[in-house]
């Protein structure tokens, strides 16, 4: 009986705001014990064998030996370089403590330092207090827009456009790149592809919160990712 | 030609909280020719009690991730005007690190996942007055929702040496490049800061590009 109840209460808990954010809760502590561990263990390391190095050099050490060592700094390295992606990508935002804007400009500066490209970024009438979870939906979209505009449109630029309009709050993400024929957003089969993921990811996000997905696109015509959730 | 290089050693304090880091960085740096390690601490409140004592240092290499945040600590670097330049070191490249660095004023920020003779490199940068950031931190400045604060009259000279400042050159450069002394520079760079409202170089170079006075340079 008190078991039922419990179950009970568990799933009247389980909002769509709440799914979010333990999600996010959950990369954020995976994030932070591959920063405090791994990272510092081979940025560590890796100054200890530059000194060491620095020092053979001097020395004037056998080339075999020294060598060796650049491949193994060669090595941890690469190790840190792909960490650095992981921790880019994954690392939630403060969501809590930071405006939506803030951290969709936080977003566009990271896209544009890692894949090079330009963003044109445009902000307005977005309220100062959004809930947690539309914050959490309107970042992950985004992400999965800039990425997938990078990895297939074939374009160096893209614009972002958010807004805020009768308690809505508005994202547009438009390439005019080399377009695609978009899978129908409600055929699950469709939907499930494997290629489709990252679709499939924005509109579930924007449905859980009773938002609302649309994607246009055609080849040589570019891309345009709309996404509305409601504000409140 | 990059300035010559300073009669005494670069001084640095180091701030992190994990000692095998600090250890190494220590290590490292000892054993280049114009810098040396002077003090290391484990967090924000450590620092700012070490920096309290008036010690001279040039450069605090600071973590970000630390008990009593890196950015906590800036912070209050810059509200107690010590006169030391701030590189923060993060494992983080996300834009949220680079936005937080440029607001709270740093000199540089360095990455802890990229090599550390890129982070002994950039010491060395700051030390000499340069701002070190990614290239996209500048198009961030140029796109941050702040509006300047319109209306401060700068004269056509301060504008030149802001266009310097914002191509992150140190004060004896700027000096060269226009002829005229560093002195000059110094009180050129104290008008601009007071018209501005600002009160370190970052903040100045943040207003030039949010201007669109830099909006030319990519």
């Amino acid at each position: 009986m008190n078991q039922r109840q419990a179950t009970v209460a568990d799933s009247s808990e389980l909002t769509p705001s709440r799914i979010l954010s333990v999600a996010e809760d959950e990369l954020s502590r995976i994030v932070l014990d591959i920063h405090d561990g791994p990272v510092q263990y081979l940025f560590t390391a890796l100054t200890v064998l530059t000194g060491v190095q620095n020092e053979l050099t001097a020395e004037k050490s056998s080339p075999e030996v020294l060598a060796q060592l650049a491949q193994v700094g060669t090595l941890l390295e690469s190790s840190l370089y792909e960490i650095r992606f992981f921790l880019g990508a994954f690392r939630p935002p403060e969501f809590r403590r930071r405006s939506l804007v803030s951290i969709v400009e936080g977003l566009v500066i990271q896209h544009e330092d890692w894949a090079r490209t330009t963003v044109n970024l445009a902000t307005h009438d977005v309220p100062a207090e959004v809930p947690l979870a539309v914050k959490m939906a309107i970042y992950r979209v985004l992400q999965e827009a800039l990425s997938n505009a990078y990895r297939y449109a074939g374009v160096d630029q893209q614009s972002v456009h958010l807004w805020g309009d009768a308690g809505w709050i508005h994202l547009e993400v438009v390439d005019e790149g080399r377009g695609f024929v978009p899978p129908d957003l409600n055929a699950p089969d469709e939907m499930d592809r494997v290629d489709h993921i990252g679709l499939r990811g924005m509109h579930d996000r924007a449905r859980l919160l009773g938002g609302q997905f649309s994607l246009e696109s055609s080849p040589g015509q570019g891309t345009r990712i709309h996404v509305a959730v409601p504000a409140l | 030609m990059n300035s010559p290089i300073p009669p005494q050693r670069i001084r640095i304090v180091l701030a992190d909280d994990h000692a095998l880091v600090t250890e190494g960085l220590r290590s490292l740096i000892d054993r280049q020719p114009d810098m040396q390690v002077v003090h290391a601490v484990n967090n924000g409140d450590e620092l700012l009690a070490f920096l309290a004592q008036g010690i001279p240092i040039d450069v605090a290499v600071v973590d970000v991730q630390m008990p009593v945040s890196g950015l906590d600590a800036l912070a209050e670097i810059r509200r107690r005007d010590y006169p030391v330049r701030v590189l923060l070191l993060t494992a983080f490249a996300d834009g949220e690190s680079i936005q937080a660095a440029l607001q709270y004023g740093a000199e540089g920020f360095a990455l802890k996942t990229e090599s550390p003779t890129q982070t002994i490199e950039a010491i060395r940068q700051v030390a000499h007055g340069r701002l070190v950031f990614p290239r996209t931190a500048q198009r961030w400045m140029s796109i941050y929702r702040k509006p300047a604060p319109p209306g401060p009259e700068l004269s056509q000279r301060e504008l030149e040496v802001l266009a310097k400042l914002a191509r992150g050159l140190p004060n004896a450069e700027i000096a060269a490049e226009l002829v005229i002394s560093e002195n000059t520079i110094r009180f050129h760079l104290k008008n601009i800061y007071e018209k501005l409202n600002v009160t370190n170089r970052t903040e100045a170079v943040a207003w030039y590009f949010r201007s669109g006075q830099g909006a030319d340079r990519s």
